[in-house]
């Protein structure tokens, strides 16, 4: 697991960064699992707030930010991360059991009960 | 992940809702942030994506040679259906671009909404025929300037989803 060794002062501000996204991933533009989904959910784990305190600061923003559950599209836009670089790292931090991911289902659109249940939440607030 | 046991969630009896999405297409400046906002429970959130080096050609920054900037927006919002559901909502990227980013969209989603302004209706035909090939349910709804409003909005993704389960 490389892409974790880069203490980066100033890469976290979201308007101004005069570092190139992907130096945070060591250059790597594919998360480990490439079919990480942006809307994937992502809550971080018991040994994830357990390691806080020695994790990467890109790492460790989003062990923070995930205490309540986020999406990897959340993520992203929370921390000012460009989406590819928090999809790789969200993927590390999942691989090394810091946080948990609730993926979307296979093939939801064929899931009318899922249809149906997203129909009564959006009826339920017009 | 199955190999590490110990990675319980922080919060044990909390477990990450299934995330569903819709997909709200459209051309540049038709309204698809506008009709995230209506729905969303957050204030709709803004990321950046790459553009493939392919898209990164064909892009019109033309000849503003200081313009270097390789990224669309993507803009999106949430909803949470059911203590077990949240629907996500996909602004995709304006610009005629259909690398990466809408196949990452499209893949398990609902559906799709294209939004389009009868003004310019051509802006609407990439969209259109991207979920055509993807074979992605879609519907179209049609904005003007007076008919944006949080009940059209709202409705309409609501009639589109009760049709789509009726068929």
């Amino acid at each position: 697991m490389n892409g974790d060794d880069e203490p980066l002062p100033g890469g976290n501000d979201p308007d101004i960064s005069l570092l190139r996204p992907y130096l945070l991933t060591s250059g790597r533009a594919q998360p480990i699992d490439h079919t990480l989904e942006i809307e994937a959910q992502v809550l971080t784990s018991l040994l994830g707030a357990a390691s806080h305190p020695k994790l990467t600061f890109e790492h460790r923003e989003i062990v923070s930010l995930c205490r309540t559950t986020k999406s990897v599209a959340e993520v992203a836009a929370l921390l000012g991360l460009h989406i590819g670089v928090a999809r790789v790292l969200v993927a590390d931090l999942a691989g090394l059991g810091y946080v948990v991911l609730r993926r979307p289902d296979t093939r939801p659109s064929q899931d009318l009960d899922i249809i149906e249940r997203v129909i009564r939440g959006l009826e339920a607030i017009r | 992940m199955d190999s590490k046991p110990f990675a319980e969630p922080v919060a044990v009896t909390v477990r990450p809702p299934a995330p569903v999405k819709i997909v709200i297409a459209g051309g540049f400046g038709v309204g698809k942030t506008t009709a995230v906002s209506a729905i969303s429970e957050i204030r709709p959130l803004t990321t950046e994506a790459a553009i493939t080096s392919v898209a990164a050609g064909i892009d019109r920054t033309g000849h503003v040679p200081s313009k270097t900037r390789t990224t669309v927006a993507l803009d999106f919002g949430c909803i949470t259906i059911d203590e077990d559901v949240k629907l996500y909502l996909f602004g995709t990227p304006g610009q005629d671009r259909f690398g990466f980013m809408w196949r990452d969209l499209v893949v398990g989603a609902l559906g799709a909404l294209v939004i389009v302004d009868t003004r310019r209706l051509d802006d609407c035909y990439p969209a259109v025929d991207y979920f055509e090939k993807a074979g992605l349910p879609f519907v179209i709804g049609s904005t003007s300037s007076t008919a944006r409003s949080r009940t059209s909005s709202t409705t309409s993704a609501g009639h589109w989803l009760s049709a789509k389960t009726s068929r």
